[in-house]
């Protein structure tokens, strides 16, 4: 008979942001490392989509070719979360880029493959981020 | 040291919100934070390592789609990939896209470019990593 | 009332390596171990000296600069097989930059990441990031 526990937050006991699992092939990790702080789809027009957002706060649709999105809460440090982002197309010719200009904002960017400016495309795109949380 | 065995976690408020303490004093969604599926692939369809995924189905060059075994509970996810390039050669540069046209709650596809050139590419080594709600 | 569990470590009964988790939709149920990442790093390519922001993030210990954009990361604890999920992202430069994974020489102990430009030159990147989800060894 398995067994289940029913409860509604996990803290670490020696450590508040520490709790150890054990995985696959009995090597272990530290639980909060491994999951995602920020998870975001982000539409062409510069809107989240909340279904998927885990931590977002807003997104603004700025110039061509970037997105500013801004989290509830920040990572511990500038320049310490590790953001990934995927653009969406169906056309073969979009790029992407990002990085953070705080510790809770990051500039996202689209640009033409063929030549490397930036553009309106109108393309929905995948974030994800981890790291430490403040 | 405090060990805990068990099987399965549930939320007790609502079963599907665990809340974890986060490295400072904020804390996060345990289940928003787990990876919903991953993969890795080739181009004969052959999956050489995956987490919730079925198959991968060829559809064209450099299109290929991932059925998942456990559904999403919408199209609204997201997608980061990655992709195996051959080093110092023009021709294995590559890079991924998420079809938007294609992404729903049981199957994602993908396209890869090549760098060079800029036509559907078939990459040697495909990755697929997936964020979102489960149904 | 909220209840708050207080523990070190989560260890699964029947597998030891194996913790089921109640997914958003309250019926469906996801792996706990599986749905971490296991590894990521965000480095900074453009510095004279290869250097890992946050103290080489999660799983890394050690960094090598193949060159202009090939960065190495050796992993602490060492992936099952080469076979993991990889996501390689960075920032835009001045003309765009892909990003990868050098085929065939990644494997369970490090992950070698390639950059390019838009005119399929090497091209360094500040931030270049990485993610790996898998199996440990």
């Amino acid at each position: 008979m398995s067994s289940e526990l029913v409860v509604d937050k996990l803290t670490g006991r020696g450590t508040s942001g520490v709790i150890t699992v054990t995985l696959e092939n009995s090597e272990s990790q530290i639980l909060q490392q491994g999951l995602a702080k920020v998870t975001a789809n982000i539409k062409g027009d510069g809107t989240s989509n909340a279904d998927a957002a885990l931590n977002v706060s807003g997104v603004v649709d700025g110039s061509a070719g970037i997105n500013t999105l801004t989290i509830s809460n920040p990572f511990s440090a500038i320049k310490s979360a590790v953001p990934h982002m995927t653009n969406h197309d169906s056309g073969y010719n979009r790029g992407t880029a990002v990085d953070d200009a705080s510790t809770s904002v990051f500039i996202l960017r689209i640009f033409q493959s063929n030549s490397g400016s930036l553009l309106d495309a109108d393309t929905d795109h995948s974030v994800t981020i981890h790291g430490d949380l403040a | 040291m405090s060990t805990l065995n068990v099987d399965a976690l549930v939320g007790n408020s609502s079963a599907n919100a665990i809340t974890v303490r986060g490295e400072g004093t904020a804390t996060t969604s345990l289940q928003q934070g787990l990876a919903k599926q991953w993969v890795k692939f080739q181009a004969d369809e052959t999956m050489l390592d995956n987490f919730n995924t079925s198959s991968v189905a060829d559809i064209n060059v450099g299109k290929f789609q991932m059925t998942r075994t456990a559904n999403l509970a919408s199209a609204n996810y997201t997608t980061v990939l990655g992709v195996d390039v051959t080093d110092g050669s023009d021709s294995g540069l590559a890079t991924a896209y998420a079809d938007n046209g294609n992404l729903t709650t049981s199957i994602t596809r993908v396209l890869y470019l090549s760098a060079t050139g800029f036509g559907a590419y078939d990459a040697d080594g495909m990755y697929t990593l997936i964020h979102g709600d489960l149904a | 009332m909220s209840s708050t569990l207080k523990v070190n470590t989560l260890t699964g009964v029947s597998t030891a390596g194996s913790i089921l988790v109640t997914g958003e939709g309250n019926s469906t149920t996801t792996s706990l171990q599986q749905g971490l990442i296991k590894a990521w790093n965000r480095l900074d390519g453009d510095a004279s000296t290869l250097t890992s922001n946050d103290s080489f993030g999660f799983n890394v210990s050690a960094l090598v600069d193949g060159g202009e954009g090939r960065y190495a990361s050796t992993f602490t604890s060492v992936m099952a097989n080469a076979h993991y999920a990889i996501s390689v992202t960075g920032d835009l430069g001045s003309s765009g930059r892909w990003f990868g994974i050098i085929k065939g020489t990644s494997n369970t102990t490090k992950i070698n990441t390639v950059i390019y430009d838009h005119n399929a030159g090497f091209a360094d990147s500040d931030p270049t990031m990485m993610l790996v989800a898998g199996d440990l060894a």
